[in-house]
């Protein structure tokens, strides 16, 4: 049933990922090509319909990327809210299924929606910094890629030493996070959803109201998360022991440690309002 | 026929009623085989449970009978839907009479104005 | 506060007493032999329905209860009436059969079962608001249903879809509420559940496609199975009634055969109606 469930979840979230996915192809594309048309030669001005070309496109690129992590978002919470709260509630919560296997199939349709998202994101920023790099480097016969190449892996190699981490754990690190945060992010959006409930008479707003106080407490979460760095940073002012990464660990970690809890929270919220205080009108 | 139901009456004994009619009739014919209770229930718009038990009515007093292959077929005595058709114009003709009374007719009017009409 | 309960108390006791004079019990014992209930397949000893002085009491509503104290025990093989003046609790108790409502206190069992997703798999419920997704089409919200439910049969779908002239090729959207209600009564009689519950099925319909719904329920309906079926145009539906169950004020007032009111009482459930609920 958990199959079924996630089947159609995904039928319902296609069309409008389907949109944004082309959205973000041809903003890239577009900024690729106004790249290309571009003369970086010193000793000719770039003429003035280029520069605005580039600075429209990437304007256009700019609000792209963040209509599409916040459109999947509002998309997402959108289907939850309609599927779970309005009259589709009734067809929701009378299929032969838990609750359970109905938040999991959300959560997780909402998830891979999420990361092929971020994975999209990262591959037209790939392209357009190859395209970027490879255009620029066209105009430099002394400099080849391949140099830059070996520069940067040169980076990579004095990376430990100024972070304090191998940048191969580094990036696990930031990958765990991030996956953390992106499930968070997600059981904490269906929450506010679910706690807005609560206001009956305006659940909308109270969904919306449940958001800002959330987003409150882990304002001053964070607040508190940051004490440990700065109190390092302070400590590396006289012996400087500490790495960036070192300085930056703990906060990080107490930051993944409030989003676990309040992922946790926010999911038996869910549980509790689906079931014990279902009331669709 | 149509199945027009009339408020006070229990469903069943409406349909009782208007099942005899078609027997006597002769729209459904002695011997032959009664449509399912389903499809007479959605014929008439009842509920197949009313009308299951307007057969069993009809089967107590022996003007059908179930058959274990063909179901339920119309008696084949024909003394019995005769008498069933006797007692149908009885009651006929005594609601008649009594109609006739209360209108302040005596026994003898009612016997000409019957006669008069018929002739 | 009290006093409002003990006022609902003195009401469903007088309803209690009332019902208990024309316990549905009693009648269905009367036609046991006729009643075609024998074949029912499975738990023939669990009632199909049980109601265990179940009582709601929405948040933020005080006191006030929208059902009070209701002892039900519904049968196989009946289609029974749920009647009551607006705001008697009729829906607030379908959802609690249904899993969409906690009750505040007492019990629903099917089957012997509290609702889960086993109970929802033998209900087939239709509620009085239009529940589909408005960006589907007629064939996909078939395909849904079939998905989902082992006991839909998609033919049965399309030959009513056909027999009402609905193409399954529309979008959901782009239907009138009427025929939303139609494409959603047609779904959930395409189920073959032990239990339907239908709350308000004709009240958004024309003339003509009432008859055929109604013809619909008769035909669709099996002896095993129960419909329960709410509704405020009595009318209607009288014929199609096995049993009724009137509610006032959340309680339980009279659950009977309709045979009985119209055999005792000499009038039609409709005008028995009117005159118990006069205002």
């Amino acid at each position: 049933m958990l199959g079924k469930l996630l089947k159609y979840e995904w039928r319902g979230l296609r069309f409008p990922f389907l949109v944004m996915m082309i959205v973000l192809a041809s903003t890239t594309v577009l900024t690729c090509s106004v790249i290309y048309t571009i003369n970086p030669n010193y000793n000719e001005a770039i003429p003035w319909y280029s520069s605005m070309a580039l600075m429209f496109s990437i304007f256009l690129y700019y609000f792209g990327l963040i209509g599409c992590s916040i459109g999947l978002s509002l998309i997402i919470v959108i289907r939850f809210y309609n599927t779970c709260y309005t009259d589709q509630g009734y067809l929701t919560h009378t299929l032969p299924v838990t609750t359970r296997q109905i938040l999991h199939a959300k959560l997780i349709a909402a998830f891979v929606a999420d990361v092929l998202m971020v994975l999209a994101i990262a591959i037209s920023l790939f392209l357009i910094i190859q395209v970027t790099l490879h255009h620029i480097l066209s105009f430099i016969p002394e400099f080849t890629y391949a140099d830059l190449m070996w520069e940067i892996s040169r980076g990579i190699g004095e990376f430990e030493e100024i972070f304090g981490i191998r940048i191969g754990l580094y990036f696990a690190y930031l990958a765990i996070y991030s996956l953390i945060g992106t499930i968070a992010n997600i059981v904490t959006l269906f929450g506010c959803v679910s706690l807005g409930q609560l206001y009956a008479k305006h659940r909308i707003i109270g969904a919306i109201l449940a958001y800002f106080i959330v987003q409150f407490i882990l304002q001053v979460l964070a607040y508190f998360a940051s004490l440990p760095m700065y109190a390092r940073m302070l400590g590396t002012s006289y012996n400087s022991d500490f790495s960036f990464f070192g300085l930056m660990s703990p906060t990080m970690n107490l930051m993944l440690f409030f989003s676990v809890a309040l992922a946790v929270f926010m999911y038996f919220a869910n549980m509790h309002m689906l079931t014990k205080r279902l009331n669709l009108e | 026929m149509a199945w027009q139901m009339n408020s006070d009456r229990p469903i069943y004994s409406q349909l009782y009623d208007k099942i005899l009619v078609r027997i006597v009739c002769g729209v459904y014919k002695a011997g032959n085989r009664l449509p399912s209770v389903r499809d007479l229930a959605a014929e008439a718009s009842v509920n197949p449970n009313t009308m299951q038990r307007a057969f069993a009515e009809l089967e107590h007093s022996g003007l059908i009978v179930t058959q274990r292959n063909s179901g339920r077929v119309v008696t084949e005595d024909m003394t019995k839907i005769e008498t069933a058709r006797h007692q149908l114009a009885l009651t006929q003709v005594q609601s008649f009479i009594a109609n006739m009374r209360e209108l302040g007719y005596n026994d003898q009017e009612i016997m000409e104005l019957i006669k008069s009409i018929v002739q | 506060m009290n006093d409002n309960n003990s006022m609902a108390y003195a009401q469903s006791d007088t309803a209690q007493n009332e019902s208990a004079q024309s316990s549905p019990v009693q009648n269905n014992s009367i036609y046991a032999q006729s009643s075609p209930v024998q074949d029912s397949p499975s738990y023939t000893n669990m009632p199909l329905l049980q109601l265990n002085d179940l009582c709601k009491r929405y948040p933020g509503m005080g006191s006030y209860m929208s059902v009070f104290h209701m002892n039900l025990i519904i049968p196989r093989g009946r289609i029974i009436g749920l009647l009551g003046p607006n705001g008697c609790g009729k829906t607030t108790l379908i959802k609690m059969i249904n899993g969409l409502l906690t009750p505040t206190s007492g019990s629903v069992l099917i089957n012997g079962m509290a609702p889960c997703p086993a109970t929802k798999k033998v209900i087939s419920y239709l509620p009085e608001r239009t529940y589909l997704d408005n960006g589907m089409k007629v064939s996909q919200m078939v395909s849904y249903f079939a998905d989902f439910y082992e006991d839909f049969s998609t033919e049965k779908a399309y030959g009513m879809l056909g027999a009402l002239g609905i193409s399954s090729d529309a979008r959901l959207k782009t239907l009138s509420k009427g025929t939303k209600e139609k494409v959603q009564l047609i779904l959930v009689m395409s189920r073959q559940a032990d239990l339907f519950i239908l709350d308000e099925p004709i009240a958004g319909v024309d003339p003509a496609a009432r008859d055929y719904i109604l013809r619909t329920i008769i035909t669709n309906y099996n002896p095993g199975s129960t419909i329960l079926l709410s509704t405020h145009l009595i009318s209607d539906i009288e014929n199609i009634l096995d049993d009724v169950i009137f509610m006032k004020n959340g309680s339980l007032m009279l659950y009977t055969s309709v045979d009985s009111i119209r055999s005792q009482m000499g009038k039609s459930v409709d005008t028995y109606f009117r005159e118990v609920y006069a205002c």
